[in-house]
């Protein structure tokens, strides 16, 4: 491969990388052969020798280490990502990175826009600082510089949040511990003491003061027994004679009117008089017939 | 009685225009009357005969009591008192209770109005005296009119009303 099909490989790369933009930016230049997937590339002395030497540079700039060759076995390194670019691409990714390394180039530039399908026209240039999308279309060739594909964009470090300090507790103040000052007579021996116990003053024991026992007071109130005589209301049956009509000759049969009605406002006393069979013109009839007999004399 | 209209009327089936006159206005009126208190009782009589007759369903077979029933409702319309009867032997006494008069005219007037009343009620031709006056009733002897004028004789000379009511006897047609 020489120096023209690099480059139209790498503009066919990046043509691909920027319409599938959903791949990572550090993905797409920092691509590093898998070791388990990737076959085996014939490499060259030279080859070999200025990947070393790319390595070499690389070691002490402080940017995450840019592999090119194969890692070692059971390394996974970046590997898932470029077997995701590999499978999408189609690219024979080491055997680009070989020639440029072979070639020491330092940039690449690509002579005429890049015309993605479908998406707009890209040409940019590739810095340390690129992303995807400083990619966006822009009418400057891009250049690509060994750097750039190896250096990726640092992830912004954050400062780790400093977790809240507590107070040191302050150390429970100890105890001083004087020194026991003894004196000299807590020195001398010990001597016995024998002191004659006291026998305990005897105590006759005081009598109990005899009380009679105060009679439990029996709260036995009794109950009023209230029997109330029933009144016996004997009331004497009342003996009713009534006297016998006493019928005189001229004792007057009276008649008296019914009641009123409420309109005429008058309250006749009714006292029902025996009933008559007779109705009121025999009677006047009768009365017609009656005659003045002559007073008796004297 | 209609007061918002200026007017009292007896109730009756001609519906008669009343005065009211005071009571006492009504004795001095027949006291002072030398004559036509006959005419004057018998107009009165009429107007109640009228009302009563239409109280009654059959006044020639009403009972005592209900013939005074409905002449007490007549008189008490115009406010000449209560009408009721009582029977001595024989002979039927008017009694009239809470007259509103007591002098020797009214007497006159009152025994005219009552024969006149009750005979045409019962359709027959009584005549009726003033046997006797106490507790507030009049009492009026309806019967011929010779009979009455015997009574009245009685009374004059200062009979009381139980001894009128003793002499008197059934007559001969009885």
């Amino acid at each position: 491969m020489n120096r023209h099909d690099a480059a139209a490989r790498l503009e066919l790369l990046l043509a691909r990388v920027i319409a599938r933009r959903d791949v990572p930016r550090t993905q797409a230049f920092t691509a590093t052969a898998p070791a388990a997937e990737a076959p085996a590339k014939p490499t060259t002395p030279e080859v070999m020798a200025a990947v070393d030497a790319l390595d070499d540079d690389d070691a002490n700039d402080g940017s995450p280490e840019v592999s090119l060759h194969p890692p070692l076995a059971g390394d996974p390194g970046i590997g898932p990502e470029i077997d995701l670019i590999e499978r999408t691409m189609d690219l024979d990714v080491f055997a680009l990175e070989a020639t440029l390394a072979a070639t020491q180039e330092t940039s690449v530039t690509i002579a005429h826009p890049i015309q993605p399908a479908p998406g707009p026209d890209v040409s940019a240039t590739l810095d340390e600082s690129a992303t995807l999308d400083d990619l966006s279309p822009l009418d400057e060739p891009l250049s690509l510089e060994p750097e750039a594909l190896r250096a990726p964009t640092p992830l912004p470090l954050r400062a780790p949040t400093p977790l809240p300090l507590r107070a040191p507790t302050p150390a429970r103040p100890v105890a001083a511990i004087e020194p026991e000052v003894v004196e000299p007579e807590a020195l001398a021996p010990h001597r016995p003491v024998m002191r004659a116990s006291t026998p305990p003053p005897l105590r006759v024991p005081t009598p109990a003061p005899l009380r009679a026992p105060t009679p439990a007071p029996v709260a036995m109130v009794s109950a009023p027994v209230v029997e109330a005589p029933a009144p016996v209301v004997e009331a004497p049956a009342p003996v009713v004679e009534a006297p016998a009509p006493v019928v005189e000759a001229l004792s007057p049969e009276r008649f008296e009117p019914k009641a009123l009605p409420v309109e005429a406002a008058v309250v006749a006393v009714v006292a029902m008089p025996p009933l008559v069979p007779r109705s009121l013109r025999d009677l006047l009839a009768r009365s017609m017939t009656l005659t003045v007999r002559p007073a008796p004399r004297g | 009685m209609d007061l918002p209209h200026g007017r009292i009327d007896s109730g009756g089936p001609d519906r008669e225009r009343l005065v009211a006159l005071p009571a006492a206005w009504f004795g001095d009126v027949l006291e002072s009357l030398a004559e036509g208190h006959g005419a004057f009782a018998d107009r009165l009589a009429e107007a109640i005969v009228a009302e009563a007759a239409a109280s009654l369903e059959d006044p020639d077979g009403c009972a005592p009591d209900e013939v005074a029933w409905a002449l007490s409702l007549a008189f008490a319309r115009r406010g000449l008192g209560l009408a009721a009867f009582e029977r001595w032997g024989d002979a039927l006494l008017f009694v009239w209770r809470a007259a509103p008069a007591e002098g020797p005219m009214f007497r006159e007037f009152a025994s005219r109005l009552a024969a006149r009343a009750v005979g045409e009620l019962l359709h027959l031709s009584a005549d009726g005296v003033v046997v006797g006056a106490d507790d507030g009733a009049l009492r009026i002897l309806l019967a011929n009119a010779e009979t009455c004028h015997r009574v009245r004789g009685l009374t004059a000379d200062g009979l009381s009303h139980e001894a009128v009511m003793a002499l008197l006897t059934p007559g001969d047609d009885a």
